[in-house]
């Protein structure tokens, strides 16, 4: 039973996390794909703008792999976890999920404005790209907070 | 490592000098002409005509080459940047003004060809849409409009859905009965084509009757027979289409006009600059003036280019409070990273330029952020490579390849110290495939194993960082004077962060994050807690001493105070350093995982090799992403956050803004 709960830890963790993301990338993309057909030469730069929501999906997925090598899930032997173990390591994940969902997806839309930044002054690129990095500040907030608990469990 | 210094500059100078002294202005490219002082004395002269002559010539020249590139398919933007600027000898550059005219024409001709070809292209557009409408009907056996007796007629049309003759008959023998033969031409999936025969006076009982049902009239009209009609177009299509062919041919054989068309657009280009230069000069009958700044190290050069001609120039320091434009000159290492502080913003004439200090931060930091040695060598490979292979590119694509050619060999010495090598690849190797485990140990620490550890460091190196923006702050304000805002704004703040560090270094909450107890002795302690005292009263009573009232000077202290807050998260937002170090290393590690889930056999190697191709591209794509972007926004939030104000004005200097060509006398620097 403990590792039901663990495991289902792992998956807050990616599933929530990797749904901001996914959502976060797909509003930016929507922008940067409108942009590229008026002006195709800022590909590169709207592409970076538009990765920057991208990881959170990649922060969860780190919670989670580092969860499941914990309970031994990787590694082959399955470690046994107590319920209250398994518990603890479901709150550790929540963070990163939660805040992993909605900052994907607030980053999205910051990074799709700061692609209009792009369109218009492609020339305040540097500007532009820290925007979308300042929320992003949140996420990796609250992965430590996950990664210290899990590892501390 | 510093904002060059500029002057200004007034110059007079006789008028049958003016285009000599212009030349060598633009030439030298040290020169940033700007209105200084008002003058009302002297007109000024209107080069209207000549501009836009040369705009339009311009644009010419640019009209072409997007044509050529549009037929010939001419290397891409990357290439074109990895390949720089086109340089021509001085004996070519001659033989090339000469040729302005022929040139001229060249970029008529180009564009009236253009213009043929597109109207060729509209031309057989419409005769293959006429060509497609036509063929339903081409078994039709008399001219499709005018066939007629002097009692009957033919009526053409189509209708939707496929029908049959006697579903047609059905329809034309309903009360008021039309006499008509209707004969189907053809017939496919959605509509029907037939000719109806008819008298007539019965014409339009016809069409009211087949309206409602869709009747439409054939899209195309011709006065001839449709199989006739046909052939005429076909021959009309093939030649046109053989023109076409030849316009085509044509492009190419202009594309030996390339590169002189490139030096043609960049010599209107300057020539439009000096034009503009020419306009804003005050002058007089024999005299003009030019006014502007200069930078103050090419002065002498100038002074001695200009001794055959007959000149006055008057050079004045730039005073304490007045704004001048900037250009930053560093080493060669720092340089690279001038692109990151021209993002930000350049700093103001009297400030301190950053680069230098930022350079070595960046450096550092970046490797920490991506922290894998594998990646690190691939980064230093290929940007290594291309600077070689391409020596002349553009000097903003090199910039960017140094600087990553920089962070690539920081990423490798902390992936040694980490004990990153494509994650654990070489463990998972030996112990998959050959059934040993190898491991190569960190030169430090593994972060996975401890990342209590990583994150004190992260945070320490972040205290320094910061210091050493609080420290640059400092140095800004005692150079410019200000000592008394350098003790209560900077000395103060120093006293009372450094006080709290000592006193939470020793607490029990640090301890406890960190593993690890610090004892200082009894009288560091104690000089922490009353230095943070009274640093903090300091801050408190003199932050917010402009303000004359007392009340709002408290206020303001205490609101400055409360800037604590604001270097807790600042500090705490080092931990991203953590965050993407581990980030790298887990994902490296999942997609090495993956390889190896079909254990030792050859279908375990060739799975091996193609998890790791595509899943270390990957990992190595969107890190170097986020190690770039946080390593920039840690820069630019929390350090420049600290000291830096940006503001600067670009020095923009009169001289030839090239796209393609190297001016002359320009190496590519």
């Amino acid at each position: 039973m403990g590792t039901v709960y663990a495991l289902l830890g792992a998956a807050v963790a990616v599933f929530l996390a990797g749904a901001g993301s996914a959502y976060g990338v797909g509003v930016a993309g929507q922008a940067a794909a409108g942009v590229v057909s008026e002006q195709p030469e800022q590909f590169a730069k709207v592409l970076i703008l538009e990765l920057l929501p991208g990881t959170q999906g990649i922060y969860g997925l780190l919670v989670g792999f580092i969860t499941l090598s914990k309970v031994g899930l990787l590694g082959g032997g399955t470690v046994e976890v107590s319920v209250t173990t398994g518990l603890l390591i479901l709150a550790a994940c929540l963070p990163i999920g939660i805040v992993g969902l909605i900052s994907g997806k607030e980053q999205g839309k910051t990074a799709a404005a700061s692609i209009g930044i792009v369109a218009k002054r492609p020339e305040q690129f540097g500007k532009a790209m820290l925007f979308p990095a300042m929320v992003e500040t949140y996420a990796i907030l609250a992965l430590l907070i996950s990664i210290l608990s899990v590892s501390s469990i | 490592m510093a904002v060059c210094r500029v002057q200004r500059m007034v110059l007079c100078g006789l008028k049958q000098d003016r285009k000599k002294i212009l030349d060598i202005l633009q030439q030298m490219n040290c020169f940033e002409p700007a209105k200084l002082m008002e003058n009302t004395v002297f007109p000024k002269e209107s080069q209207e005509r000549t501009l836009s002559q040369l705009e339009q010539m311009k644009r010419d020249a640019k009209d072409s080459l997007v044509i050529l590139n549009q037929h010939n398919q001419e290397d891409s933007g990357l290439k074109a940047g990895l390949c720089g600027k086109i340089t021509f000898s001085p004996k070519e550059r001659k033989e090339l003004q000469a040729n302005r005219e022929k040139l001229l024409f060249v970029t008529r001709e180009i564009i009236e060809r253009q213009r043929e070809y597109e109207k060729k292209q509209e031309q057989l557009e419409a005769i293959k849409d006429k060509l497609e409408a036509i063929t339903p009907w081409l078994a039709l056996s008399v001219p499709m409009r005018e066939a007629k007796t002097r009692y009957t007629k033919v009526v053409l049309g189509s209708l939707p859905e496929q029908w049959s003759v006697e579903r047609l008959y059905e329809v034309l023998q309903q009360e008021d009965r039309i006499l008509c033969e209707p004969v189907i031409i053809s017939q496919d999936k959605q509509k029907t084509y037939i000719a109806f025969v008819l008298f007539r006076e019965q014409e339009e009982a016809l069409k009211k009757r087949f309206k409602p049902l869709g009747m439409l009239p054939p899209a195309i009209d011709c006065l001839d027979y449709p199989l006739k009609a046909k052939e005429k177009w076909e021959k009309e299509y093939k030649v046109i289409k053989i023109r076409r062919k030849e316009l085509r041919a044509e492009f190419e054989s202009y594309e030996k006009y390339r590169k002189a068309l490139e030096w043609f657009y960049d010599d209107c280009a300057a020539r439009i600059e000096k034009y503009h230069l020419v306009q804003e000069l005050s002058q007089s009958e024999q005299t003009f003036f030019l006014q502007g700044y200069i930078l103050k190290n090419q002065i002498e050069q100038l002074r001695q280019q200009l001794a055959p001609y007959d000149v006055v120039m008057e050079l004045n320091d730039i005073k304490p409070q007045e704004e001048a434009p900037v250009v930053l000159t560093n080493n060669s290492f720092s340089s690279s990273f001038k692109g990151v502080v021209e993002a930000f913003g350049l700093p103001g004439y009297h400030s301190l330029d950053p680069t230098t200090i930022m350079s070595f931060f960046y450096v550092f930091l970046f490797g920490l952020m991506l922290s894998d040695a594998a990646y690190g060598a691939l980064i230093v490979i290929a940007c290594g490579w291309l600077l070689l292979k391409y020596k002349k590119m553009q000097s903003s694509l090199k910039q960017s390849i140094q600087l990553f050619f920089w962070c690539g060999w920081s990423t490798l010495i902390w992936g040694m110290l980490f004990g990153g090598y494509y994650g654990d690849l070489i463990t998972v190797v030996s112990r998959t495939f050959f059934g040993t485990e190898v491991e190569i140990p960190a030169l430090w620490f593994v972060p996975l194993n401890n990342p209590m550890k990583l994150l004190m460091y992260s945070m320490l190196f972040g205290v320094i960082h910061l210091f050493t923006g609080l420290f640059l702050k400092g140095y800004e304000l005692i150079r410019k004077g200000e000592i008394k805002a350098a003790i209560l704004d900077v000395g103060l703040w120093f006293i009372l962060l450094s006080g709290l560090l000592v006193l939470l270094l020793p607490s029990e909450i640090f301890s406890s994050i960190a593993g690890t107890h610090f004892e200082f002795p009894e009288w560091l302690n104690q000089l922490g807690l009353y230095g943070s005292i009274a640093s903090a009263a300091g801050i408190f009573l003199f932050a917010g001493r402009h303000s004359k009232n007392w009340g709002v000077r408290l206020a303001l202290g205490a609101y400055d105070l409360y800037n604590i807050t604001g270097w807790l998260s600042d500090v705490l937002s080092y931990s991203r350093l953590l965050a993407l170090g581990l980030a790298t290393g887990v994902i490296a590690q999942v997609v090495n995982q993956m390889g190896s889930m079909l254990g030792n056999s050859i279908w375990g190697v060739l799975l091996f090799i193609i998890v790791f191709i595509i899943g270390h591209s990957l990992n190595l794509a969107i890190n170097l992403l986020g190690a770039y972007v946080h390593t920039n926004r840690l820069q630019y939030v929390e350090f420049f956050g600290k000291f830096y104000e940006g503001g600067g004005k670009v020095f923009q200097p009169f001289g030839y803004h090239t796209k393609y060509v190297h001016a002359a006398g320009d190496n590519g620097e």
